[in-house]
């Protein structure tokens, strides 16, 4: 893992929490498509949050380490995981160094 | 795993809880106006587009955002924004892109007569949740009778601009005497055009537009026969009908509302009266004079605990549970929400002889003296 990369959410994804479920709706993309709506568990929105285009991997690895009962291993394949799946949807893009 | 996709069933299931107290407004509805370009014969709402009373009064622009931002806060999640056209609105995408913005999934109902490629490039841009247009005839004769005026080409440009632009929709109307013996035709008119299935719908509800209200588009209404016969024909629709007529079941219980209006839904009309339902105007909510909030709360005393006052003959009907009626028809067609309504009855009734079981058939005809 490269530990200094930072990515930036696209504007073009909008955050949602509504009652248990935390969403992620694009708002471009065709909602014909069923599979374009997102759930984020309690790790992956505090993540969410994180990515805003400052906060490096490792910052972002770190808090999460720290606020949850996971090891910074877990943490950090959490993190590839889930930084992978928003880039391949296009809700993240990775920031120039 | 910390993200998944997820279906709108699934979504519905995990956010909407058996729990009533924790009511939450995921669905919602906006009537963005009643004007319209078209002037249909069994519209419940129509006004001409050029009703300056009725612009005036619509919610502004700045109105609907603020309303946007309040019921984004109390959880909704669908919204549907009918008319009237809706685009007979110039400020139709200001409002739809701020819906958009906030996390909305937004769905449209339109004639399609004025989608243009401005209109439909702006819907690819930011595509709706669910877009359904009404295709009333594909004849100009029919088209014409329908709606009064000669718009049907127009109509059929709109789906392909759509269509071409990859934009999913959805075709459908209602039946009355007026296209009933050109359904066959549009329905294979839909799929072999536009590889669409065509659905239909045969309820034909009382004007409810202030100063307007009156039983002109019940006479348009289709008989209940020919519309079992309509089910019989439409493959779709006949199964459809079928399954719901296969296990029809009673209503009972205490309460006049027993569809969830007001523990999941609400609706606005165009001049911010919020309701349960677009169905139930007279039990309203003024949203300009008061918080979204504050008339969601209101509804739970006069909707969702709203007990019955009287004793009607679906009380005791084996089938009221299926039948369309419901306390908006009642509303609607009575002034009363707890009126039955006939033609409903009797539409149900014949459906149920023709797709249920024969033990049900023997229960509904004993009770079919009661009808009328």
């Amino acid at each position: 893992m490269d530990n200094d990369r930072r990515y930036v959410r696209d504007e073009d994804f909008v955050y949602r929490r509504i009652v248990d479920e935390v969403l992620l709706l694009p708002i471009r993309h065709n909602f014909g498509d069923l599979q374009s709506i997102f759930t984020l568990n309690e790790v992956g929105a505090c993540i969410w949050e994180l990515l805003d285009g400052s906060r490096t991997l490792r910052n972002i690895r770190d808090v999460i380490a720290s606020e949850f009962d996971v090891t910074a291993d877990v943490a950090t394949a959490d993190l590839e995981e889930f930084v992978a799946r928003l880039e391949d949807v296009g809700a993240v893009h990775p920031v120039a160094a | 795993m910390t993200v998944a996709s997820i279906g709108f069933g699934e979504l519905t299931r995990r956010i909407v809880h058996d729990d009533i107290r924790a009511r939450v407004p995921l669905q919602g509805s906006i009537e963005l106006t009643y004007r319209c370009n078209l002037a249909c014969t069994h519209c419940w709402v129509n006004l001409p587009t050029g009703d300056r009373a009725a612009r005036a009064r619509e919610l502004t622009a700045a109105e609907l955002h603020r309303i946007t931002d309040e019921i984004v806060d109390a959880g909704t999640l669908w919204l549907l924004l009918t008319g009237g056209e809706v685009f007979v609105r110039p400020d139709f995408f200001e409002i739809y892109r701020y819906m958009k913005r906030k996390g909305l999934l937004v769905s449209i109902f339109t004639n399609g007569t004025m989608i243009t490629e401005r209109v439909a490039d702006q819907l690819a841009e930011r595509p709706p949740t669910r877009l359904e247009i009404s295709l009333y005839g594909v004849t100009a004769p029919t088209y014409r009778a329908m709606t009064n005026v000669d718009a049907l080409d127009r109509c059929l440009r709109g789906i392909r601009l759509l269509l071409d632009r990859g934009i999913t929709l959805k075709l459908k109307s209602v039946v009355t005497t007026a296209n009933y013996d050109e359904f066959l035709a549009i329905r294979e008119y839909s799929m072999r055009e536009f590889g669409i299935v065509f659905r239909y719908d045969p309820n034909i509800n009382f004007r409810k537009v202030e100063g307007r209200a009156g039983s002109a588009p019940a006479a348009v209404r289709v008989s209940p026969e020919k519309i079992v016969a309509l089910d019989l024909a439409l493959d779709a629709e006949a199964t459809e009908a079928r399954r719901r007529y296969e296990a029809p079941s009673p209503i009972g219980g205490e309460y006049v509302f027993t569809c969830g209006a007001g523990i999941n839904t609400f609706h606005v009309d165009p001049y911010g009266r919020m309701s349960s339902c677009m169905m139930v105007p007279s039990i309203g909510y003024d949203l300009r004079s008061g918080s979204f909030r504050e008339g969601w709360e209101s509804f739970f005393d006069r909707i969702v605990n709203r007990k019955k006052t009287k004793s009607i003959r679906c009380d005791t009907c084996a089938i009221a549970g299926t039948c369309d009626s419901c306390p908006g028809w009642g509303d609607l067609e009575h002034g009363d929400l707890e009126a039955p309504v006939d033609y409903l009855c009797e539409l149900s009734h014949r459906r149920a002889e023709a797709f249920g079981s024969a033990a049900l058939i023997s229960t509904i005809k004993m009770k079919e003296p009661a009808h009328g």
